[in-house]
């Protein structure tokens, strides 16, 4: 097991250099067709040439193989890592460096990340077995029913929803009413520094709400079709309890699918958040993706987008690590 | 101030910018010219919601946009300010601004002016700034406002390095005193430094460390910094005792929450959460109106819209076919109908708040299908009978310019194409004169000065994006000479209207309408004023 995890942490370094390398060329490419980020960064107007060419320099952006179409650049890229390796990982175009940005966003995204993981985990299996073990009950199509809607209502539908309705009605009333502040500002309009994980509550749910909905599904058939297999009705046959049955032999076996989902929707949700980040104006990594790629502020690109496959990487491993556990007929080595 | 909307404009916010008529609040809000931190109804604190995480707070020669200017205007006070509603100038840390020939300015200072954090505001704060923005490669955005001042070349050369680290221009004769020398004699020169960002003082201390000065900037306002700031969450400024100019401190302490979508913002409003929004997304406008009433402010944000007309496309070198196209646009019913009515059409190509603008002086602008169509007619039309329009396409700005397309087309018979892009490569298409006909464009003021409103758009080295050129082009740029060299800012009006007569009369641009800003504030707020160039006056406005 321990050779595997490192065989596979060794696999990383050509996963993670190749990836800067597509975004650090893809960036490159996006500059030689698009024209220079600078020229935005004064609206409507014409800078004066001085004015452009010197930010343009400051920002490491003169590089003449920047006119040539196609060409990747590839001493701006080892620039890029050398300045990687000594700890350097630039600066975004008001100057702030991305350790810095990526040191204040990626906390309060990981709160988000960890409230909506537990959400979608939680309730999200326990509908699943709740529809699977009485299969075509009232329970089953009524979680079949919700989920399906929660899957086809779009997140920034719900989001603003779910933000009137909690933030405008049930917040203001309680707050109106007296309650402690954690309580509302658990139902604020917006995130709340003060209240770093209460105010983080609604929009962790609204989040994990469309892989809640999966993971319910994922379960259920899953679970319907362990129930099926012959050694659980050898675990039957022996007499042992249905809630052992269900809970230790059948589930065990049908979450694996399961937690390959959560394994990489954590990184999906690192990253996709941005939708429900910009609702709930939380200042999280999907905000910054979102507005360094507007801005065309390549150092970010490549340093969060980079950040972001590393969690993908770990996550994938550990669900790997997971199948293991939970599948005993699974070993590596 | 120069408010380049930059990603707030890539997010859409342009399109709500419309508007006409500075119908802002009350009467007593002109106050800041004489009272002295006046504090009537002094006292509380409010906040402030901001569209964005503002660029920098120090330098401030970097801050060339809106938020970032809205909280130096609290944190500076300014050498002068402009009186929206009169013009007249109101000096801040200056005692006086003087030139004899409009080429030699003498500013003197007041005396025993202080930073935040104790230091003499003195000549040598100022020009320390000035020299430091002006530099090169020291790469400010706002450098560019010293261009005017002798010895700009030197340090800014357009080619090869600086020869010099201080202008030569620019001279401390005493403490008090400094003596800039221009170039050439420069009329608006006064209105130019009423920008505070890009000509406020620079502290020691800031100069020394200036990553820790943006996170902390000590200015010399009637505000200082309370706490850093917090990035993409609040800056909060408090009241500043030993305060002695004449910028006004009504409430004790004001946070600016910064946003990052003004839907957001406006929900945070609705739940109390937020005192003020200093924008309101275009589709929360009519929920705004409802709710706030009176608390619900449009008002003049200063730009000017307008269709560019590249001189490169043969059809569109005919100055009738200009004016035909130009008088089948019909600015009123699209304002009322597609901007919501949150714009006043254009009558002048320079935007109402400022002096010498005319409400009368776009002869093409008025709506006129009969005749243009005629004009366009006798002109022989357009090749093909199509025309491009371009614009981009993260501003929210296809409704509009699909409605004039439609308009030529019903009333010149015109087939339409519309061409766009996202805003950095549309940028790069006019640059290499790529567009096939009329192009979008808006223009924000830097200074309030109907010079910003020509010059920087039609003028040399300008965004003079459409290449307009000619015998009217040139009597263009020898009026805005003979303007520049007037011996006062006053006496050059009348000259640069003539200028804008050129303008309007050979059509290098469609004027379109002038922008607005919408404001929205909660109860226990008053006296909330909008100035396009210092924006909301903070300061003045009382708590209850």
């Amino acid at each position: 097991m321990g050779r595997y995890v490192l065989r596979r942490l060794l696999q990383f370094i050509p996963v993670l250099l190749g990836t800067m390398f597509l975004l650090h060329y893809l960036q490159t490419v996006s500059i030689q067709i698009n024209g220079n980020p600078i020229t935005a960064l004064f609206g409507d107007r014409q800078p004066p040439p001085q004015t452009l060419a010197a930010i343009t320099t400051a920002f490491g952006l003169d590089d003449p193989c920047l006119q040539q179409t196609g060409n990747p650049c590839l001493g701006m890229f080892l620039d890029r890592m050398s300045g990687y390796t000594q700890g350097d990982f630039g600066v975004d175009f008001n100057r702030q460096p991305i350790t810095r940005l990526i040191a204040d966003a990626a906390p309060v995204t990981v709160r988000l990340t960890i409230i909506a993981v537990l959400f979608e985990s939680l309730v999200g299996i326990l509908a699943g077995v709740v529809a699977g073990i009485r299969k075509n009950g009232f329970a089953d199509n009524f979680i079949r029913l919700s989920t399906t809607l929660v899957i086809s209502v779009p997140v920034f539908v719900l989001g603003v929803l779910v933000q009137i309705g909690s933030g405008l009605y049930v917040g203001v009333w309680l707050r109106d009413n007296g309650a402690p502040e954690w309580l509302s500002a658990a139902f604020s309009v917006t995130y709340q520094t003060d209240h770093p994980w209460a105010s983080l509550l609604v929009p962790g749910v609204v989040l994990g709400a469309f892989s809640l909905g999966f993971i319910a599904r994922l379960t259920r058939t899953s679970l319907i079709e362990t129930l099926r297999a012959d050694y659980v009705r050898t675990a039957r046959a022996k007499g042992l309890s249905r809630r052992r049955v269900v809970g230790i032999h059948a589930l065990r076996n049908s979450l694996i699918p399961v937690v390959t989902y959560i394994g990489i929707d954590l990184g999906a949700l690192m990253g996709g958040a941005l939708v429900t980040e910009g609702i709930f104006n939380i200042p999280g990594v999907g905000g910054l993706v979102f507005g360094s790629v507007a801005a065309g502020e390549t150092p970010v690109i490549i340093a969060v987008v980079t950040m972001l496959t590393l969690v993908f990487l770990l996550a994938s491993l550990l669900v790997d690590v997971l199948y293991a556990v939970l599948d005993p007929r699974i070993r590596y080595e | 101030m120069g408010r380049r909307t930059t990603r707030r404009l890539l997010v859409g916010l342009a399109t709500i910018a419309m508007f006409a008529t500075a119908c802002s609040g009350s009467d007593d809000e002109a106050s800041t010219d004489t009272d002295s931190g006046s504090d009537t109804a002094s006292g509380g604190s409010f906040s402030l919601a901001l569209g964005s995480d503002p660029s920098f707070l120090a330098p401030t020669a970097q801050c060339y946009e809106s938020t970032c200017s809205q909280v130096l205007s609290m944190l500076y006070t300014g050498l002068l300010s402009i009186d929206p509603e009169t013009n007249e100038q109101i000096l801040g840390d200056a005692e006086s601004i003087d030139s004899p020939d409009g080429k030699v300015w003498t500013v003197k200072l007041k005396p025993d002016l202080k930073f935040h954090n104790g230091e003499p505001v003195d000549a040598d704060a100022y020009v320390r700034a000035w020299n430091y923005s002006a530099y090169g490669p020291n790469a400010t955005q706002t450098g560019f406002f010293f261009s005017p001042v002798e010895g700009y070349d030197d340090v800014a050369p357009a080619e090869g390095d600086p020869t010099a680290k201080e202008m030569s221009g620019l001279k401390v004769v005493d403490d008090q005193t400094i003596e800039i020398t221009l170039s050439e004699a420069f009329s608006q020169w006064p209105l130019v430094m009423s920008y505070t960002p890009a000509f406020a003082p620079l502290s020691q201390e800031c100069e020394q460390d200036l990553e820790a000065c943006n996170e902390k900037p000590i200015g010399t306002g009637p505000y200082m910094m309370d706490g850093a700031w917090q990035h993409n969450k609040s800056i909060t400024v408090a009241k500043w005792d030993d305060y002695t100019g004449p910028n006004s401190a009504s409430a004790d302490g004001i946070e600016f929450r910064l946003y990052s979508d003004p839907k957001t913002a406006f929900r945070d409003w609705q739940a109390g959460e937020v005192d003020m929004l200093d924008t309101v997304d275009p589709s929360q406008v009519p929920q705004a109106q409802a709710l706030a009433g009176e608390r619900f402010l449009s008002v003049d944000s200063g730009s000017f819209n307008y269709l560019g007309i590249p001189f490169y496309v043969e059809e569109l070198q005919n100055v009738d076919i200009r004016r035909a196209l130009s008088m089948a646009i019909d600015r009123q019913t699209i304002v009322d109908q597609v901007l919501n009515g949150l714009a006043t059409p254009a009558s002048d190509v320079i935007a109402p708040f400022v002096t010498g603008s005319r409400d009368d002086a776009c002869q093409y602008c008025e709506y006129d299908p009969e005749a243009a169509k005629t004009l366009f007619d006798e002109a022989g039309g357009i090749e093909d009978n199509t025309v491009e329009i371009w614009f981009n396409n993260d501003g929210g700005h296809e409704d509009w310019v699909q409605a004039v397309a439609e308009g030529w087309k019903n009333d010149l018979g015109l087939e339409y194409s519309l061409e766009s892009q996202p805003f950095t490569p549309y940028l790069k298409t006019l640059e290499e004169e790529g567009v096939g006909g009329p192009y979008r464009l808006g223009w924000l003021p830097d200074y309030p000065s109907a010079e910003n409103y020509l010059d920087p758009l039609y003028g040399e080295g300008s965004s003079n994006y459409g290449q307009w050129a000619g015998p009217e082009h040139d009597a263009f740029l020898a009026t805005i000479e003979e303007a520049d060299a007037e011996a006062s800012a006053e006496a050059a009006v009348p000259i640069y209207q003539e200028a804008a007569d050129i303008v309007l009369s050979d059509l290098p641009v469609f004027p379109l309408w002038y922008g607005q800003t919408s404001i929205v504030y909660a109860e226990n707020l008053d006296n909330v004023v909008y100035d396009p160039l210092q924006q909301i006056k903070l300061g003045d406005v009382t708590v209850s």
